[in-house]
C-alpha cells in the first residue's frame, strides 16, 4: 500500500491539508499530482483552511498584526490593527470598480492565491502575526526558506551591516558631477562681428590693425575653449573614475551585504528578496530594499523608486548614481524629483547598470549556474515634470510628505542640471533593458 | 408538517443492543450498536434494518476496522456532555491514535472513507499531510517511493504556476 495507490478523491484530500508550500513541493514530485493540483476541490479547500485560519488570528488580541500608520519607525507601536481593516479599506476603495466588474468569474485557484497575495504575515524577528504584506519584506535563503521580517524589525538586521561595512562617506565624495555641456562649450568665436566691422571701416590700416585684434582675440578666444574642451574631458573623465569606482563599491557592498544577513532558519545566506508590491510604499528603506524594487517586474518609474527609496542609504544611494539626471522642482511644498527628457537615456543606462550590478552580485554568489537573469520588455517609463505634479496630487498626503529633499551628498554645486540640448547627453551606450533577478531554482518553492 | 431543516435536526433514533461487524479476513467485532453508527455507512444500514445482528464489511481489514471502532468508542465517550474530556485531550489522543505506520495509516484512510467517518478521514489525511510538511519534492519522492514521471517542459509549467506562491 502506498500514497500513489490511494484513490484520486483522496489525494486530492489530502493535497487541500497541505501548507501552499508543501502542496507546491508535492505537485513538483509526479505526473498524478501535477493533475490532480487542476481540481477545483483542492484550492477550494485551502482557501477554506486559509480563510480559518485567518479568522482565528484576527479573532485573537495578542495575535493582531501591526497597521501601517500606528507603526513607527523605532519599532514602538502606539496602535494596532490588522490586515482585515486595511482589506476592508481597499475594498471601499474598490467599490465601484467592483460593481462594473460583474459576477466574479475567478476560478477557486485564482481565489485562494488572490487571498494569499493579501495574508497577513508573521514577523520572524518580533513574532508580530498578521502583518500587512506590503509591510515587511521577505527574505529567501539558498535552501529556500522564506522569512517574514516586519520592515521595523528587518531595517536594523541589515542597516546596521550596511553602515558599517559600506563606506558610504567615501563613496559621497566621489558624486559625479552633473553631465558638461561640450556643445555648449564650442568656440563660437568663427562668428565673431568683428569680421563684418572689417567691411565697414573707411581707413584700410584701421581695418588691417582691427582685422590683426580681432584675429587675435579668436585665437585667444579659441585656446581657452579648447582649454575650456580639455578640462571638461577631463572632468568627464573624473566623472567616469568616479562612476566606476562607485560602481565597485555597490558590487562589493551587496555582495557583502546579502552574505551578512543570514536565514533566521538555517543560516544560510540570503539569495533572494521578495519584493513587496510594486507601488508600495517602504518604511525604513534601505539598499537592499531598493534594489529588490529596481529588479520588480513591472519597471518601475525613476522618480517612483526614489521616492519608494524614501530616506537615508537607500535614497543617498540612488542619488549617487542618479544625481546628475534627477531634477528637483517644488511644487505646493513638495519637493518632486523627476528626470529631464534629454536626460532619460543617460538614466535608463544607468538603472541599467544597477541592475546589472544587482544581477553580478547574484551571479557571483550562485556559481552553479541556478540563477538566471532575465530580461524585460519594454524600458523604464520616466515620468516628466508635469506629469509627475499629477501624480503627486494622486498621492496620498502623507506619501507626498515623505519626499524631502534628500541631502545631497555631492560636493558638486546642484544635482539639478538645468535643461541642456540633446547633444549636451553624454554619448553612452544604447540603453539596456531593465533586467531582473529572475526565479530562482529552488529545491523548495 | 417539519421542514426539511427540521427533520434533518431531529435526534436520531437512540440505538440500543450490540452488533457484530466482519471484517474482510473474518474477524469479528461486537460493538454497541451507538458506537457503531459514528460510522455512516453502518448507521444507514441500521436504519433500514434494525433487527439484523451482523454486517459484513468486504472492504475492511481486521486491524483497521479494530482502530475505526476504538477511535468511534473513544469520541461517543468523550464527547458525552458529563464526560469530562477537553478538546485539548482529545487532540492529544487523536495525536497518538494515529502514531502508526504508513501503510496502516493509509489502510485507515480508505476505511474511514468507505465506513463514510468524516472526522476520522479527516485527522488521517491530515496526518499525511503533516508527515510532506518541510520536505523538498525529492524528500517526498524518497519517502512516499514516488517515480518522477514529470518531463522538463512539465516541470517548468509547475514553477511558473507557482509564482503565486513568492508573490
Amino acid at each position: 500500500m502506498s500514497l500513489l495507490s490511494l484513490h484520486p478523491d483522496l489525494l486530492a484530500r489530502i493535497m487541500g491539508f497541505c501548507t501552499p508550500t508543501t502542496l507546491v513541493s508535492l505537485i513538483r514530485t509526479c505526473k498524478k499530482f501535477k493533475d490532480l493540483s487542476a481540481r477545483d476541490d483542492v484550492w477550494r479547500m485551502q482557501a477554506t483552511l486559509l480563510a480559518k485560519k485567518s479568522t482565528r488570528v484576527r479573532s485573537s488580541k495578542k495575535q493582531s498584526g501591526s497597521f501601517d500608520f500606528f507603526d513607527t519607525y523605532d519599532s514602538r507601536l502606539t496602535g494596532a490593527d490588522c490586515v482585515g481593516r486595511l482589506d476592508n479599506l481597499t475594498l471601499d476603495d474598490n467599490f465601484v470598480a467592483g460593481i462594473i466588474g460583474g459576477p466574479d468569474q475567478q476560478t477557486p485557484k485564482q481565489k485562494f492565491t488572490e487571498m494569499f497575495r493579501r495574508r497577513g504575515r508573521k514577523c520572524h524577528q518580533c513574532g508580530l502575526k498578521n502583518v500587512h504584506p506590503t509591510r515587511g519584506t521577505a527574505f529567501v535563503c539558498a535552501h529556500g526558506h522564506k522569512c517574514f521580517f516586519h520592515n521595523v524589525c528587518a531595517l536594523p538586521l541589515v542597516q546596521e551591516v550596511m553602515q558599517a561595512r559600506f563606506p558610504f562617506d567615501k563613496l559621497a565624495a566621489l558624486i559625479p558631477p552633473p553631465p558638461v555641456d561640450i556643445a555648449a562649450l564650442a568656440p563660437a568665436a568663427h562668428a565673431a562681428e568683428p569680421v563684418a566691422a572689417t567691411e565697414e571701416a573707411d581707413d584700410w590700416e584701421a581695418a588691417l590693425e582691427m582685422q590683426e585684434e580681432a584675429e587675435t582675440k579668436a585665437a585667444k578666444e579659441k585656446l581657452e575653449a579648447e582649454q575650456k574642451k580639455a578640462a571638461a574631458e577631463a572632468a568627464e573623465k573624473a566623472r567616469r573614475d568616479a562612476v566606476r569606482a562607485a560602481e565597485e563599491a555597490f558590487r562589493r557592498a551587496l555582495l557583502e551585504v546579502d552574505l551578512a544577513v543570514p536565514c533566521p532558519k538555517c543560516g544560510a545566506p540570503v539569495q533572494q528578496i521578495v519584493h513587496p508590491p510594486a507601488g508600495t510604499r517602504m518604511l525604513g528603506p534601505t539598499a537592499i530594499f531598493f534594489f529588490a524594487l529596481l529588479c520588480a517586474a513591472p519597471p518601475l518609474p525613476l522618480p517612483e523608486m526614489i521616492r519608494l527609496a524614501t530616506d537615508r542609504i537607500g535614497r543617498q544611494m540612488v542619488m549617487t548614481l542618479c544625481a546628475p539626471y534627477v531634477v528637483h522642482t517644488v511644487l505646493h511644498g513638495d519637493v518632486h524629483h523627476y528626470i529631464a527628457p534629454q536626460h532619460e537615456q543617460a538614466a535608463v543606462d544607468c538603472i541599467g547598470r544597477l541592475t546589472a550590478l544587482w544581477n553580478e552580485a547574484f551571479q557571483a554568489r550562485n556559481k552553479s549556474g541556478d540563477y538566471v537573469p532575465f530580461v524585460h520588455e519594454g524600458q523604464p517609463d520616466f515620468i516628466l515634470p508635469d506629469q509627475a505634479a499629477s501624480i503627486m496630487a494622486r498621492a496620498k498626503p502623507g506619501l507626498a510628505k515623505k519626499a524631502e529633499p534628500a541631502p545631497n551628498p555631492s560636493p558638486s554645486p546642484s544635482p539639478s542640471p538645468s535643461p541642456a540640448p540633446e547633444s549636451a547627453v553624454p554619448s553612452r551606450a544604447p540603453p539596456r533593458k531593465l533586467e531582473s533577478n529572475g526565479p530562482v531554482d529552488f529545491d523548495i518553492f | 408538517m417539519a421542514t426539511p431543516a427540521a427533520a434533518a435536526a431531529a435526534p436520531a433514533p437512540q440505538l440500543e443492543g450490540d452488533i457484530k461487524l466482519v471484517s474482510e479476513d473474518a474477524h469479528e467485532f461486537v460493538t454497541p450498536k451507538n458506537v457503531a453508527a459514528q460510522c455512516k455507512m453502518i448507521k444507514t444500514m441500521l436504519e433500514v434494518s434494525e433487527e439484523q445482528e451482523f454486517i459484513n464489511l468486504p472492504n475492511v481489514k481486521g486491524k483497521e476496522l479494530e482502530k475505526v471502532i476504538e477511535y468511534c468508542r473513544y469520541h461517543v465517550q468523550a464527547d458525552k456532555p458529563d464526560s469530562g474530556v477537553s478538546d485539548n485531550d482529545k487532540k492529544t489522543w487523536d495525536e497518538n491514535f494515529v502514531k502508526v505506520d504508513k501503510e496502516t495509516l493509509f489502510n485507515l484512510i480508505m476505511a474511514a472513507n468507505y465506513l463514510d467517518v468524516k472526522s476520522l478521514l479527516d485527522l488521517t489525511c491530515a496526518t499525511v499531510a503533516n508527515m510532506l510538511k518541510n520536505k523538498t519534492p525529492e524528500e517526498i519522492r524518497r519517502e512516499f517511493n514516488i517515480k518522477n514521471d514529470l518531463t522538463p517542459e512539465e516541470e517548468e509549467e509547475i514553477k511558473r504556476e507557482s509564482a503565486w506562491l513568492y508573490q
